[in-house]
């Protein structure tokens, strides 16, 4: 470390340079080891007729021309995620923030709550789904049974055609223990100081909260609405653990209908088609979310 | 033969030449590794190369379970061929799809043997996804006639068999004989058509008020598979596809009428969809079913409950027979038999070895060893749940018939006397099922998938049974003709 | 509902036009918070509850109908019955391995990324940002095959370089989190570090880290979560029972048409209950860490 003291031969910029490529390069590597070959080998395989058993062959563009002509399902599973993501994400965003909010609180305790409400984002999948089986259960499942006592008959959840996918969002958002932890610890960010200069302005709470908290919080907000839809895209593992798609597909999503075609009807180059399909979707999405980020999200670092 | 071997020849050359196409991955891998990290390959790496003496024991990869039983049982096995080792993993989920085994084929790195449902058998049979057996079969003399038929039909595609046979099961209809009394009706006799069901159905039932408590008959059994449908078109008289193996024939009468029938019963005397579904919802995790709670009266089920059933004592399940069938179809018996697989990967060099554990394993020698293993797990099995009475061990049967009879002389000679009758029921079916690799055919995984939907989208009312079926049938003739195309034109 | 974090001996101070009220008013807040904890806790325990509880069934109880809560008799077999079908305690050691190089890569490769993408300027850096969030977009699934080739050729099958090298180097989602919060530091802290002639890496370790604790705490979470969790990853690239993780070994209970709820779970409580244990103690450092109060004034 000591060999930086000596006289800079570089301008001040490209030492900053060559710090940032150096500080970059552990991730660099496993990126070149480790991303860039398996991505390449996923986009070439999506011009070619790879059944796994038999030899790839080249197709061109018939996986892409097949999915956009003639795959009804490959609409209905992106018609699906489309649902899912647009009803996860805000929810699951205010959900996260609303419950670190609530546990940012001093109350007694205050650290046995904050490790029961992580509790569902650790309990392997396979245990609870079990019990989300029976939260869901129409008949005498926790829901339906609250609903009956205020006189509401609940839905069939897993078993309706349209309630299905509001039960595994309700399940997931089960799990926002994760994203509330990272709200958390965003919140720690925020100076004290600023608090007590709007205190002093008369500012009340909800003023407070929507001058200090919401702008220093924009970062990890942002942050977790970009993972968000992300990862919503990509929605698998409770469908496939809890209606395998079912019923009668309305639970479907992209992700569990490429998996089907790569690892059940085995069409590897077909999935991987379907692949960068979502990829060239969700990175539109997301340039657009970091377009329009300048005008909500506040970065404290960038104002010097 | 000869022509099998050559496609499956040039499926190695492409697949060495897909590995070139992503060599250069593994090129700057190995260069980012050397630069960041210096680590060493495995030490088990240097000890597979080549030059192992000839006393040296040779290892092979065998994909089965990784459980006690399969465990105990390799360790009989290489004590008795001191020259194999086994490298024992598993396959993870795999009735309906492996992403461990497809990955690893699909990279040109199979194991060497591994454990295959024949539910999608034929389709990947016929795209070489496994080593043909004929000439091991001839040269060490085994007798196909010393299996039973059904399973060895199943993996014969084209004239060639591709595997040995382990295991088998099929269905049973089963009632309890407790339900039976409370409704005074007779518990020796169970109901043999789908008139029978429709009468002793809503005598069955139990209500709450409005709500039925207790169900006669419900169609979804086994919980939580989605594969109902097919036992009932077989019931009426349904084949999945023609005898070519060209056409699917899941909209035909037989299958609409199947499905009309379910739709009926959960409509009449279930309560209707809604009731019903939500009562099977609660147990989709299957082990514990809803006849074993004794909140269904009759239901269709297979062998594997002989075992499990045993644990309840407080469930009368004696009753047990035939598939019932329709009135069109009166007097015929049907059922549908399936089970595991072993089989060898076309690439391996191993032959002689995962064909010595092949012939093994299904063999007496294994009854005898997972026997014992088996039963010793089934007493602590009885001893944790604090069961009353003797643990009843009920070995999943073996296809291959000396071992079977071997397992009847050793464990079912012991059990009660309904297992055994339950275990003689098995047998009987056993000769007039036909496979579920034969009926499933080469778009296998799209008619499995097929049966779901169309099951689903009826009883949700989503469409009629016909719409639902003539759905499933595009879908399957589909990808059947697709897999018949690329299968002539290779 | 929206309650912003008034942190107790600010509301102390508080300078209110009703201060006549105040204690009623801050009575009743209180009040309404511990109901909404204790109500959240109980969704939110719900699963952890259930699963305890049917760790302790016989098969026969655990899907009766209605559901039984108190298991009865008590089966506490079902403990030791998991040692029948995997040795938890081997998987154990595995499993903290792994998750030890992922909590490693999360704090250190991902920091030092996460630094340079926040703070320091060079070209195409925004551009290689967005080429490292892009990754995040591509189906793992598509991928394993040519992964798996990849590691077959480094004969890295059955060993736990598949799942520790690729976390040491970083992850995506580690590096863009922790930028984030580092966006929200202040420059001004570091500035009079550079103007003192330190070098980056001095102030990454020295200030930079200490400020980001709770969010160097929250990836150490996470990426220890993703580890032991994770199923796919061991599930494709691990083979021999000597290097399964907990995960995997949940599978030895279930069976083709069957599985044995009871050691299921009671294998499950064995697997979360450390967890429980280290997020507990480590959780308190998610609101501890800055105290950017003090620095500025």
């Amino acid at each position: 470390m000591t060999n930086a003291q000596p006289k800079p031969r570089l301008t001040n910029a490209a030492r900053e340079a060559l710090t940032c490529y150096l500080f970059l390069l552990p991730w660099g590597i496993g990126f070149l080891a480790f991303v860039i070959g398996p991505v390449a080998a996923s986009f070439v395989l999506g011009f070619m007729d790879y059944e796994i058993v038999t030899p790839a062959r080249w197709v061109g563009l018939a996986n892409y021309i097949e999915l956009f002509t003639d795959d009804q399902r490959f609409r209905m599973s992106m018609g699906n995620t489309l649902y899912y993501v647009l009803v996860f994400v805000p929810l699951h965003v205010i959900v996260a923030t609303l419950l670190a909010l609530l546990l940012n609180q001093k109350a007694r305790g205050i650290a046995v709550y904050r490790t029961l409400f992580y509790v569902p984002s650790i309990v392997p999948i396979v245990a609870g789904a079990i019990l989300w089986v029976w939260i869901l259960q129409p008949e005498w499942g926790l829901i339906n049974s609250t609903l009956r006592l205020v006189k509401i008959e609940g839905p069939l959840w897993l078993a309706s055609l349209t309630w299905s996918k509001p039960a595994l969002i309700l399940m997931a958002l089960w799990g926002s223990g994760a994203a509330m932890i990272i709200v958390l610890a965003g919140l720690q960010g925020v100076p004290q100081h600023l608090y007590e200069a709007a205190e002093i302005d008369g500012a009340n709470r909800w003023q407070r909260f929507q001058h200090v908290t919401l702008p220093m919080l924009s970062p990890t907000l942002f942050f977790i609405l970009v993972l968000s839809v992300i990862a919503s895209f990509q929605v698998f593992t409770t469908a496939y653990v809890m209606t395998g798609g079912g019923p009668a597909e309305s639970t479907l999503f992209y992700m569990l209908y490429l998996y089907r075609r790569a690892f059940v009807l085995l069409d590897m180059g077909y999935a991987a088609s379907m692949a960068w399909i979502l990829f060239v979707a969700v990175l539109a999405l997301t340039l657009v979310q970091f377009k329009l980020a300048s005008r909500w999200v506040y970065y404290e670092a960038e104002q010097s | 033969m000869t022509r099998v071997n050559s496609v499956a020849k040039t499926g190695v050359q492409e697949g060495i030449s897909r590995r070139s196409l992503l060599k250069n991955s593994a090129a700057v891998a190995g260069l980012a590794l050397a630069a960041s990290a210096c680590v060493a390959p495995g030490p088990e790496a240097a000890g597979d190369e080549g030059m192992a003496a000839s006393q040296e024991p040779v290892d092979i990869q065998i994909w089965w379970r990784i459980n006690p039983t399969t465990e105990g049982v390799l360790q009989v096995f290489q004590e008795q061929h001191p020259d194999i080792t086994v490298s024992l993993g598993d396959l993870g989920e795999a009735v309906y799809g492996t992403p461990k085994y497809v990955t690893a084929v699909a990279a040109g790195k199979g194991p060497d043997v591994s454990y295959q449902n024949r539910h999608t058998f034929r389709q990947f049979a016929s795209r070489n996804l496994y080593r043909p057996i004929e000439d091991l079969l001839e040269r060490d003399n085994v007798d196909k006639g010393n299996f039973m038929a059904g399973p060895i039909a199943d993996l014969t595609w084209q004239g060639t068999l591709y595997g040995l046979p382990h295991t088998a099961g099929t269905r049973y209809f089963f009632w309890n004989r407790t339900h039976f009394e409370e409704a005074g009706l007779d518990p020796d006799v169970g109901p043999e058509t789908w008139d029978d069901i429709m009468e002793m159905a809503p005598q069955l039932n139990k209500m709450e008020g409005d709500r039925i408590v207790r169900y006669g008959f419900l169609p979804h059994f086994p919980p939580g598979l989605s594969d109902q449908l097919l036992i009932y078109a077989m019931e009426n008289g349904g084949v999945s596809q023609s005898e070519d193996g060209r056409t699917n024939l899941i909209n035909t009468d037989p299958w609409v009428e199947a499905l009309e029938w379910c739709v009926h019963m959960i409509d009449e005397f279930g309560g209707g969809n809604a009731a019903a579904s939500s009562f099977m919802e609660g147990f989709a995790g299957q082990p514990v079913d809803p006849f074993a709670q004794g909140q269904v009266s009759m239901c269709s089920y297979g062998n594997w409950m002989i075992g499990r059933y045993a644990k309840f004592p407080d469930l009368d399940y004696d009753g047990t027979g035939l598939m019932p069938v329709s009135a069109a179809n009166e007097g015929a018996q049907v059922n549908w038999s399936c089970g595991w697989t072993f089989v060898i990967d076309p690439n391996t060099e191993l032959v002689e070895q995962g064909w010595e554990f092949m012939k093994w394993v299904i063999s007496e020698k294994y009854v005898r060893a997972a026997g014992t293993v088996g039963l010793e797990l089934e007493k602590a099995e009885w001893a944790r749940q604090q069961l009353p009475g003797e643990p009843i061990f009920a070995p999943t049967p073996p296809v291959y018939q000396p071992a079977m009879q071997f397992m009847l002389d050793e464990y079912y000679s012991v059990l009660p006397e309904r297992q055994k009758i339950m275990m003689q029921r098995y047998l009987d079916s056993e000769t007039f099922s036909v496979g579920c690799g034969q009926i499933a055919g080469l778009a296998a995984a799209e008619l499995w998938i097929g049966f779901k939907n169309a099951w689903e989208s009826a009883l949700t009312k989503k469409q009629t049974p016909q719409e639902a079926l003539d759905a499933s049938h595009a879908d399957v003739q589909k990808a059947l003709d697709a897999a018949w195309e690329n299968l002539e034109s290779s | 509902m929206i309650r912003d974090q008034a942190i107790g001996p600010q509301s102390e101070r508080e300078i209110h036009p009703g201060a006549r009220w105040q204690p009623l008013r801050r009575l009743l807040e209180r009040g309404g918070i511990q109901i909404l904890l204790v109500l959240g806790a109980l969704i939110f325990a719900l699963p952890f509850v259930w699963m305890v509880s049917t760790s302790l069934k016989a098969d026969r109880q655990i899907f009766a109908f209605p559901p039984i809560w108190v298991p009865d008799p008590f089966i506490w077999g079902n403990f030791p019955a998991v040692f029948i079908y995997a040795p938890m305690h081997l998987y154990f050691f595995n499993t903290l391995v792994i998750a030890l190089a992922h909590v490693f890569g999360a704090v250190f490769t991902c920091s030092l990324a996460a630094y340079a993408f926040s703070r320091l300027r060079a070209p195409g850096r925004d551009l290689i940002f967005m080429v490292m969030v892009s990754q995040m977009m591509i189906p793992y699934i598509v991928m394993l095959v040519p992964l798996y080739l990849l590691f077959a050729e480094l004969e890295w099958i059955d060993t736990f370089y598949p799942l520790t090298i690729p976390a040491m180097l970083g992850t995506p989602f580690y590096i863009f989190m922790l930028r984030q919060f580092f966006l929200t530091i202040p420059m001004e802290l570091e500035e009079a570090a550079i103007i003192d002639g330190a070098t980056r890496l001095r102030i990454w370790w020295t200030i930079i880290l200490p400020l980001a604790k709770p969010a160097l705490a929250t990836v150490a979470i996470f990426s220890f979560m993703f580890a032991w969790n994770d199923f796919t990853g061991p599930l494709i690239f691990l083979n021999t029972r000597e290097k399964f993780t907990l995960s995997l070994g949940l599978q030895a209970f279930m069976f083709e048409r069957r599985t044995m709820w009871g050691p299921l779970m009671a294998a499950s409580t064995m697997m979360i209950v450390p967890i429980l244990i280290v997020f507990f103690l480590a959780q308190k450092h998610f609101i501890q860490g800055i105290a950017l109060t003090g620095i500025k004034a």
